[in-house]
């Protein structure tokens, strides 16, 4: 791909390594002259550390790249990151829409507020982009990168937050509330009673408190709504730019590539730029095939407890996670054919522990090609 | 060992994904099974990781027989709360209307946190189900748990549901799940893999919960550890050895070249085992060994739960 992005958003499910994906892409910029930021969810402890940050804050930090000196890397642009919180982006945002202090107070204290910000799913996500949006609006990055939140399905972070907009908006709730005013939307009159029946039943499982909370939050939420409404359209038309690019990171498991395919396959019905998957975790190979013959030959030669048998057997082993590796590579491949799909394959470290930039830089450079 | 495991009614298994909870919940249940028990396991996705390991067609929300005392259930959000409002309107015609119509698709992905309550409350019945004898119809609940960092606010549903709802039968509902979760009677199994990143957050968990006080932690689980039979590291070892075995020196190097690039990731692996086993003095850590990628999932899970046996009997 020629173009350079000015984003990369990075999705997948838990455990590939998405994080450290991300800061790898953001360093890749960084050395390649860029202003880089990495937007990070909930990043270990572990990686801030071996970017130099104790802590990550909701502000854009730097990252201090004077010790990339050590790895003999000269430095040319520069990097930042930062750590996502969900609840004060939500805050913050309705803080701007509500047309006074009073009525912004009234929708932070409300309950069902809470919940909403909290605790449904997608709020993370689509508070991701929020913070990307406004990101990119205030900042003069020549390149952001996006770790999305971490979950069981990638496409989870695609649909989340048009369920969530989809629930603001939702005249269902207001309809909850005041059941009489547009009954017609059900639409079958003769089975009018049967929603009636759950308005009852809600009404008395929930209790009236629940109910005001409910009416409470729509009626203010009412005022701010049409500027959340076209706040999500420059969101939603800045994630279908050319400039934005999504990138999947997988792992060679089997049920993250077949998470990779179901993925691909569904996400043409978004309005993304999907550019590829970067493969993480990969296991070399340790063995040529003479060596590895060899190795089986001597260990039907040992005791059962011998420690060079235990250890041939291991060694065996590994590299039969290599083999199996290329295999889940090579089914993932012959899935998706399609010209405009970049592979990127990054090794499991094997020689170097996590602990300084410099191993970000050897991700890095595995990944240039991201950065266009 | 101390039988950590015994007299719990329900095990919940979380960790980082990817890090093998739904195979681990099996060898768990197997080794409950062994030893006597009748395991019920339970997971709460629609995509039946766990039941596939035992190839069970099951219905969703039912209790499904992997063998004789042996119990195997999906409960998927959404599933359960349609099965709940199925019982509370009795009549199956307006039930089923009612499931079907687009009102109840949106309220039921908005509503909040009922789909949630309705699927953690399944827990409570199935704890309090017992058999003609009196005796418990499932012991111990085996639950495949969400990943890390959704595992706090999933045992929290009850809770958050109680904020919100302050009278009424759903708030009874919620103090009731919430009491079973908060008893001594629940517990959590939190598994890893043997690299720091993932000991780190681990570790990082384990504060998170003991925050939270209860349900307790019982266990930590080290999965797929490769350096776990490996006694010597020492890799000049290895060239004496290979030494006097392997005439031909291309092949003795080409194999040499291996066992170094394995005990580099070896000793990096047994430090970060290490670091945690003196990181963590109240609960048992427990290794489990890397089994070969040829075998399935079910055989996995069978070589798996002989490591579980003494959390369980207490034998060493």
């Amino acid at each position: 791909m020629n173009e350079q992005p000015e984003v990369i958003v990075c999705v997948g499910t838990g455990g590939v390594g998405k994080t450290t994906i991300s800061s790898a892409i953001g360093m890749a910029g960084a050395l390649r002259g860029k202003k880089t930021l990495v937007m990070t969810i909930d990043p270990a402890k572990r990686l801030a550390q071996s970017m130099g940050i104790r802590e990550l804050k909701n502000v854009p930090t730097p990252v201090p790249l004077r010790s990339l000196q050590q790895c003999g890397q000269p430095i040319r642009g520069s990097l930042d990151a930062m750590i996502l919180e969900t609840q004060t982006t939500f805050d913050n945002l309705i803080r701007k829409y509500s047309s006074s202090p009073q009525k912004a107070d009234a929708i932070l204290n409300n309950s069902y507020y809470h919940y909403v910000s909290g605790e449904l799913a997608g709020s993370e996500d689509y508070m991701a982009m929020e913070k990307l949006y406004e990101i990119k609006k205030e900042y003069d990055y020549d390149l952001i990168v996006v770790d999305t939140p971490p979950a069981r399905h990638a496409i989870n972070f695609l649909t989340a937050p048009n369920r969530l907009i989809q629930l603001i908006s939702s005249g269902v709730l207001k309809w909850l509330i005041r059941p009489s005013a547009s009954v017609s939307m059900i639409g079958f009159n003769i089975l009018n009673r049967a929603p009636q029946k759950i308005v009852k039943l809600l009404k008395s499982y929930v209790g009236l408190e629940i109910v005001e909370d409910l009416t409470e939050f729509f009626s203010e939420f009412n005022d701010l709504y049409s500027g959340f409404k076209s706040r999500a359209k420059e969101v939603n038309a800045l994630l279908a730019s050319p400039r934005v690019q999504f990138y999947m990171v997988t792992a060679p498991t089997r049920d993250a590539v077949d998470e990779a395919i179901y993925f691909y396959s569904i996400m043409k019905e978004y309005e993304i730029n999907f550019a590829g998957f970067i493969v993480n975790k990969i296991h070399p190979p340790l063995y040529n095939d003479a060596a590895r013959s060899k190795s089986g030959r001597i260990i039907s030669t040992l005791d059962q407890d011998d420690p060079l048998r235990i250890t041939l057997e291991e060694t065996l082993a590994m590299d039969s996670i290599a083999i199996n590796d290329q295999a889940l590579i090579a089914s993932l491949r012959a899935k998706v054919r399609s010209q405009k799909i970049q592979y990127y394959l990054s090794s499991l470290i094997m020689d170097r522990e996590l602990t300084n930039l410099c191993t970000l830089v050897t991700i890095a450079q595995a990944l240039d090609g991201v950065i266009g | 060992m101390k039988e950590t495991l015994s007299g719990k009614r329900v095990l919940f298994v979380t960790g980082k994904g990817g890090v093998g909870k739904s195979i681990l919940s099996a060898a768990l249940g197997l080794s409950f099974r062994r030893a006597g028990h009748r395991p019920l396991l339970v997971e709460f996705y629609p995509d039946k990781r766990l039941g596939n390991i035992f190839n069970i067609k099951a219905q969703p929300y039912q209790e499904t027989a992997i063998e004789k005392d042996f119990t195997y259930i999906n409960i998927s959000p959404a599933d359960a709360l349609a099965e709940y409002i199925r019982r509370q309107l009795v009549l199956d015609v307006i039930s089923k209307f009612v499931i079907n119509t687009k009102f109840y698709r949106h309220f039921s992905s908005t509503a909040p946190g009922l789909k949630e309550l309705v699927a953690v409350g399944k827990l409570y019945d199935l704890e309090k189900k017992r058999d003609d004898e009196g005796t418990s119809l499932y012991d111990p609940i085996i639950v495949d748990a969400p990943q890390l960092g959704k595992f706090v606010p999933f045992i929290r549903t009850p809770r958050s549901v109680m904020d919100m709802f302050r009278i009424g039968p759903v708030r009874k509902e919620a103090e009731k799940v919430n009491g079973l979760i908060l008893s001594n009677r629940c517990s959590v199994i939190m598994v890893s893999t043997p690299d720091e990143m993932a000991i780190t957050e681990a570790l990082e968990a384990k504060k998170e919960l003991s925050s939270m006080s209860k349900p307790a932690l019982s266990a930590i689980i080290v999965n797929m550890a490769v350096s776990n039979r490996i006694s010597i590291t020492d890799t000049g070892y290895y060239a004496t050895r290979l030494q006097e075995i392997a005439g031909n020196q291309a092949s003795r190097d080409g194999i040499m070249d291996a066992v170094k690039m394995f005990m580099t990731y070896a000793t990096m692996e047994k430090k970060a085992v290490r670091g945690l086993n003196d990181a963590v003095q109240d609960i048992p850590v427990l290794t489990l060994p890397f089994i070969g990628m040829d075998d399935d999932e079910l055989s996995i899970a069978e070589s798996l739960s002989a490591h579980f046996d003494p959390l369980i009997t207490g034998a060493p």
